[in-house]
C-alpha cells in the first residue's frame, strides 16, 4: 500500500506491505517514517488540535490531544470539544478534558489565557 | 418626513446639489437606496477631472465639464480633499489617429479648452515610459485627478453640517404629485414629502423620471472594468494617458491617482443588468491589452485589485438631461450624467440649486451662517513627526495603526464612523480612510475593523461580514506594553514573531547588553498565535508543538533574559544618522549612513507611548510576510463579502471566535489553505473543494494527506476560479479547468454553491520598512539582499525570517534568525 508520510515536510512516499504477521515499510528516510507506515496500516492515528469555548468571552482557547488518537475517534473528540466551556485562567499544558472520548488521551491547553 | 427639497441619490452629483441647496434657506433631505454615499458610479470610475476637449461642443456635457473643471480647485480646497492638475495626454499611434487629434484640437477651441499638439520627441521627454509606438499627442494642461469617493463623502459631510438630512437604505419605489407636494415612498415602507424633488439617481434616474413624466428616457448600464497597480508604480506617468476616443467612450487610460497608485482602464460594454458590477476574464484581458498599447511595460505582478463601475448612459438624448421636467413642475432631473459627470458635479450642483431655489422662492443664507465643516480628521500618515507625537499624546488612538499597508490608525477609523455621514460598513470605512485599500487588501485589518465597527455601532463584529456594503442593523484594552524607557540600545528587533524573538534571544546570548523587540500586534508570537495546529518544532525541539506552544518557548526565554517585548507599537521608519555622504547611491541614499559611534534611529508609534525614537547600534528586520490578496490574482466576478485570504479566516476562527461561513471553496493549495480546510471542517463547515491552478499542490504533501484526503475534500488540480457570484455576499463560484498556458478552457465549468471563498495563493515578504530605509531588494525573493551573516545592504541593518524569503518551516526561520541576531550583536559591539 502506497502512502505519504505526514511526519515532516519531506513527505516521503512509503510502500507498506503486510507479509504474514510482519509489516514491512520501504521508502522511509527515518525511523519515524517506518513507525508511521506501520501504524497507518494497523491503527492510523492523528493528533487533534481544536478550540473550546471560554466562559464569558468570544475568544476561544486552542487545545490539542496530548498524543495522537485513533483516526476513527476524531469526531468523538471534536464532539467533546464542542461540549466544553472552560473558566480562565488557563496555562499551557493544563488538562481541559481528561481521557477525551474514552481514548485514554487528555486534551490540554496550548496557550496561556488569563 | 416633510421637507422643502428631496434629492434622490447620494452620489457625487446628488451630494453636490444637496450641498449647494444647503446654502439657501431650505430644508433638504437626501434619499439613498444604498447604505452609504458614493455607492454607484461615484465609487468606481477613472477619478479623472477631464479638461473638456472631448465633449461635443454645445452640449451640456461640454458646458458643465468646462465649468466644473474650473471649479475643481476651489471645491477641493474647501472640502479638504486631494486634487492635482497633472494634465492629460491623448496619444496617437498612426497617421489616422494623428488626424483625430486635429479634430480634438478644433473641438477644444470651440469648448474653450487650452490644448497643444506635441511630437514624439517631446512626448518621450515628458513621459519616458510611454510606448515608442506613440507618434504624437494632444496635451491638455487643465486635466486633473482627484479622489471621487473622498470628494463625495466630504461634500455630504459639509451638506450635513449645514442641515441636510441623509436617509440611507431608502430605495424609492413611488413618486406622486399631490397638490403642491411630491409624495415619495421607499421600498421599506417609509414615506416622504417635499415641495421639490431632484432626481440624481444615476443609473436608475431614467426609472424615476419615467414615474412622473410622459417624456420617457432609457439608461443603459455601460460597464467599465479597471485594474489598480501598487504604489511602487507611482511616478510611471506624470499625466493621465488617454488614447484617441471612440463612440463608446474615452478608451483605455493609464493614469496616476492622488493616492499614489496607478489606475488602468476602463472597458466599455453595454450590459442588460444595472447592478452587474462583476469583472470578467475577457474584460480584464481587454484592459491589459489596451493598457499595453500605451504602457508596454505594464507589470501584472503589481496589480493590487480590479473592479468595475457602471456609467449611466442615456440612449435617447445622449447628453446630460438637466432641469425641471416640463410636465412635472417641481421635479428636476439630473439624468444620464455619465462621464464627464464627476468633473461636472460641482457645476451641476451650483446650477441645479439656483433653479430649485428660484422655483421655491428661497433666499440665500447669510454667508456667516454657512458652516465650512467637513468633519476633517488628521491623516497620521501625512503628518510631521512633531505634530503626530502631539496628537498621539492627546488621543492615543491615533497611535494605534490598524491598516499597516496604508498606515491608517484607529483614531482615523473611529472618526470616519463617528462623522455626520459616518461609515456603517467595511466598504464605508475603507473608502473614508483607505484602510484595506493597500496591497494586502484588508487581509490583516478586517478582523480589527469589524471589531471597531461593532464597538462604535453597538453590534457584534461578525454582523459586518454579511455584506461589505449594506449596513447591518468601549475601546478594547489594547494590552499594549507601556514601553520600557530605553533610549539607546545595542540591538532593536522589529517584529516579535518567531524570527524576531529568536534573533533577539541570540543577540542577547551572544553579548549584546541592551536588546528590545518592537511588535505591532497587541501580543508577541506573530502569526504563530493563530496557527493552533501541530507540526512545529520537530527539528529544534524534537517534538510536535502547536504554533502558540512554539512561540511561548521563545517568549519565555526572552522574558528570562529580560528582553523587553514592546507590543502594540508600530515602527514607522528606520534611518541612519542624518549625516550627508556625498555620492549616495539609489540603494543607499545619502542620508543613510552610520559612522562609528553613531546610532540608527527607529521611529515607532503606540497609543500609550506616543511617537518615540529608539536609537540602536544595530537593527534586525523581522516583519514577516503577508498573503497574496484576491486583487493580485485577477479573479473575475463580483466583489461581495465572503472572500477572504486563508490567514484572515485563520485569525477570525482561531483567535476571534468568528466562523465566516458554512460552505467553503478554497482557491490555491498553499499550506494555510490546506490547514484551514481541516480547521473549517472541524468547526462544522463543509469544504467543497480545494482548487489549484498548477499541476501539483503548492502546499506540503503531508498537509494534502492530513487536511484534505483524511476528510475526503477534493483537490482539483489544473483548475481555477473563473467567476465569483453574489452581490452582497458570495453565493457561488465557477471553477474551470485550465490549459498549459493556464488559460481557462471553455466548457469545463463546474459550479459550486458556497458562501465563502478562501484564497491561499502564496505569501509575499513584507518589506515596506526595508524599502523605505533604502535596503536593496532581491527581485526573486522579494526580500532584502542578505549576506550569509543576514546583513542587508544597509550598514547595521540585518534581516530575519519571512521578511527575507518565504520559509516553509519555522525551525529554519528561527535557525537563520539566530544568525541575524548574532551578527547584529557583533556589529553593535564594533560600533
Amino acid at each position: 500500500m502506497k502512502m505519504i508520510c505526514i511526519n515532516c515536510p519531506k513527505g516521503c512516499e512509503l510502500d507498506v506491505e503486510r507479509t504474514g504477521d510482519e509489516v514491512v515499510v520501504t521508502g522511509h528516510a527515518c525511523p519515524r517514517g517506518e513507525a508511521y507506515g506501520k501504524a497507518e496500516l494497523v491503527n492510523p492515528t492523528r493528533m487533534v488540535t481544536g478550540l473550546v469555548r471560554v466562559a464569558g468571552m468570544r475568544k476561544p482557547l486552542p487545545v490539542k490531544t496530548k498524543t495522537a488518537i485513533p483516526k476513527a475517534k476524531i469526531n468523538d473528540v471534536l464532539f467533546a470539544l464542542a461540549q466544553t466551556t472552560v473558566q480562565l485562567p488557563v496555562k499551557i499544558g493544563d488538562v481541559i478534558i481528561p481521557n477525551a472520548a474514552e481514548t485514554g488521551v487528555d486534551v490540554v491547553a496550548t496557550t496561556n489565557l488569563a | 418626513m416633510e421637507t422643502d427639497v428631496i434629492v434622490i441619490g447620494a452620489g457625487v452629483v446628488g451630494c453636490s446639489i444637496a450641498r449647494e441647496l444647503s446654502r439657501y434657506n431650505l430644508n433638504v433631505a437626501v434619499l439613498e437606496a444604498g447604505s452609504d454615499v458614493a455607492e454607484g458610479a461615484s465609487k468606481a470610475n477613472s477619478a479623472i477631472v477631464h479638461a473638456g476637449f472631448d465633449a461635443k461642443p454645445g452640449t451640456n456635457k461640454a458646458k458643465f465639464n468646462v465649468l466644473g473643471n474650473q471649479m475643481f480647485e476651489d471645491t477641493c480646497r474647501e472640502l479638504k480633499v486631494p486634487f492635482r492638475r497633472n494634465g492629460s495626454l491623448v496619444l496617437a499611434f498612426n497617421d489616422e489617429e494623428k488626424g483625430a487629434l486635429g479634430d480634438l484640437v478644433s473641438k477644444a477651441a470651440k469648448n474653450g479648452v487650452p490644448v497643444e499638439l506635441i511630437g514624439q520627441e517631446e512626448l518621450r521627454r515628458r513621459e519616458p515610459n510611454v510606448s515608442p509606438e506613440a507618434v504624437a499627442a494632444l496635451w491638455a494642461p487643465t486635466g486633473g485627478i482627484c479622489c471621487p469617493y473622498e470628494l463625495t463623502f466630504r461634500t455630504a459631510e459639509n451638506a450635513a453640517a449645514n442641515g441636510v438630512e441623509f436617509c440611507f437604505d431608502a430605495k424609492v419605489v413611488s413618486i406622486k404629485a399631490e397638490g403642491d407636494l411630491w409624495r415619495i415612498a421607499s421600498e421599506d415602507g417609509r414615506s416622504f414629502a417635499a415641495r421639490a424633488v431632484v432626481n440624481a439617481a444615476g443609473i436608475h434616474s431614467d426609472e424615476l423620471n419615467n414615474l412622473v413624466s410622459a417624456t420617457k428616457y432609457s439608461i443603459e448600464a455601460r460597464r467599465g472594468e479597471y485594474l489598480m497597480l501598487d504604489k511602487d508604480e507611482d511616478g510611471t506617468f506624470a499625466a493621465t494617458m488617454f488614447q484617441v476616443p471612440s463612440k463608446m467612450g474615452k478608451g483605455i487610460l493609464v493614469s496616476p491617482t492622488v493616492d499614489g497608485t496607478v489606475i488602468v482602464g476602463p472597458t466599455a460594454e453595454d450590459i442588460p443588468d444595472k447592478e452587474d458590477k462583476a469583472t470578467t476574464y475577457e474584460g480584464l484581458e481587454k484592459v491589459k491589452a489596451g493598457a499595453r498599447r500605451t504602457y508596454p511595460g505594464l507589470p501584472l505582478g503589481k496589480v493590487i485589485t480590479e473592479f468595475s463601475g457602471l456609467r449611466a448612459h442615456e440612449t435617447t438624448v445622449g447628453d446630460f438631461i438637466l432641469g425641471e421636467v416640463a410636465d412635472a413642475p417641481g421635479f428636476f432631473n439630473a439624468v444620464g450624467v455619465e462621464s464627464p459627470g464627476l468633473t461636472s458635479a460641482p457645476a451641476i450642483g451650483l446650477w441645479m440649486a439656483e433653479r430649485v431655489a428660484a422655483k421655491l422662492g428661497a433666499s440665500r443664507k447669510n454667508p456667516s451662517l454657512i458652516s465650512k465643516d467637513v468633519s476633517w480628521w488628521p491623516k497620521t500618515r501625512e503628518m510631521k513627526p512633531e505634530e503626530l507625537a502631539e496628537l498621539v499624546e492627546r488621543d492615543p488612538s491615533f497611535g494605534r495603526v490598524i491598516c499597516r499597508c496604508e498606515e491608517i490608525t484607529e483614531g482615523e477609523i473611529r472618526a470616519a464612523i463617528r462623522a455626520r455621514v459616518g461609515a456603517r460598513t467595511l466598504d464605508g470605512v475603507k473608502r473614508r480612510t483607505r484602510s484595506g485599500m493597500g496591497r494586502c487588501q484588508g487581509g490583516f485589518c478586517t478582523p480589527r475593523l469589524i471589531e471597531i465597527l461593532g464597538q462604535e455601532l453597538g453590534l457584534p463584529p461578525d454582523a459586518f461580514l454579511v455584506s461589505r456594503k449594506t449596513a447591518p442593523k468601549q475601546l478594547r484594552q489594547t494590552g499594549s506594553h507601556p514601553g520600557e524607557q530605553v533610549d539607546t540600545l545595542d540591538v532593536v528587533v522589529i517584529g516579535a514573531g518567531p524570527a524576531g524573538l529568536a534573533a533577539a534571544i541570540a543577540a542577547k546570548e551572544s553579548g549584546a547588553a541592551n536588546v528590545a523587540v518592537i511588535e505591532r500586534d497587541d501580543a508577541p508570537g506573530g502569526i504563530l498565535q493563530q496557527c493552533i495546529h501541530n507540526g512545529f518544532g520537530l527539528h529544534r525541539f524534537k517534538e510536535e508543538l502547536t504554533g502558540p506552544e512554539y512561540a511561548q518557548r521563545f517568549i519565555d526565554r526572552a522574558r528570562e533574559l529580560n528582553i523587553p517585548l514592546i507590543c502594540g507599537t508600530m515602527v514607522l521608519g528606520v534611518e541612519g544618522s542624518k549625516f550627508q555622504v556625498p555620492g549616495g547611491t539609489d540603494h543607499q541614499p545619502a542620508t543613510f549612513n552610520v559612522k562609528p559611534g553613531t546610532f540608527l534611529h527607529v521611529t515607532a508609534m503606540s497609543p500609550r507611548g506616543g511617537l518615540k525614537v529608539y536609537k540602536a547600534k544595530s537593527v534586525v528586520l523581522a516583519m514577516g510576510c503577508r498573503e497574496r490578496p484576491r486583487g493580485a490574482l485577477m479573479t473575475p466576478g463580483t466583489r461581495p463579502a465572503g472572500v477572504y485570504t486563508a490567514g484572515t479566516v485563520q485569525r477570525l476562527v482561531n483567535m476571534d471566535g468568528i466562523m465566516p461561513g458554512k460552505r467553503v471553496v478554497i482557491l490555491g493549495s498553499g499550506d494555510i489553505g490546506l490547514i484551514m480546510a481541516r480547521r473549517l471542517t472541524f468547526s462544522g463547515a463543509k469544504v467543497l473543494a480545494c482548487v489549484e491552478i498548477m499541476k501539483k499542490s503548492s502546499g506540503l504533501m503531508r498537509n494534502v494527506v492530513q487536511c484534505l484526503n483524511d476528510y475526503d475534500i477534493p483537490l482539483l488540480l489544473h483548475h481555477t476560479v473563473t467567476d465569483v457570484e453574489g452581490r452582497e455576499h458570495v453565493t457561488g463560484v465557477k471553477v474551470s479547468q485550465v490549459d498549459d498556458d493556464l488559460k481557462p478552457i471553455p466548457g469545463t465549468e463546474i459550479h459550486f454553491d458556497c458562501d465563502t471563498l478562501l484564497l491561499s495563493c502564496g505569501l509575499i515578504p513584507e518589506n515596506e520598512l526595508t524599502k523605505k530605509a533604502g535596503a536593496e531588494i532581491d527581485p526573486k525573493t522579494r526580500g532584502p539582499r542578505v549576506t550569509p551573516e543576514m546583513a542587508t545592504t544597509l550598514p547595521g541593518v540585518f534581516a530575519a525570517g519571512n521578511v527575507v524569503r518565504v520559509y516553509d518551516l519555522v525551525d529554519w526561520v528561527s535557525r537563520d534568525a539566530e544568525i541575524a541576531g548574532k551578527s547584529a550583536a557583533a556589529y553593535a559591539k564594533g560600533v
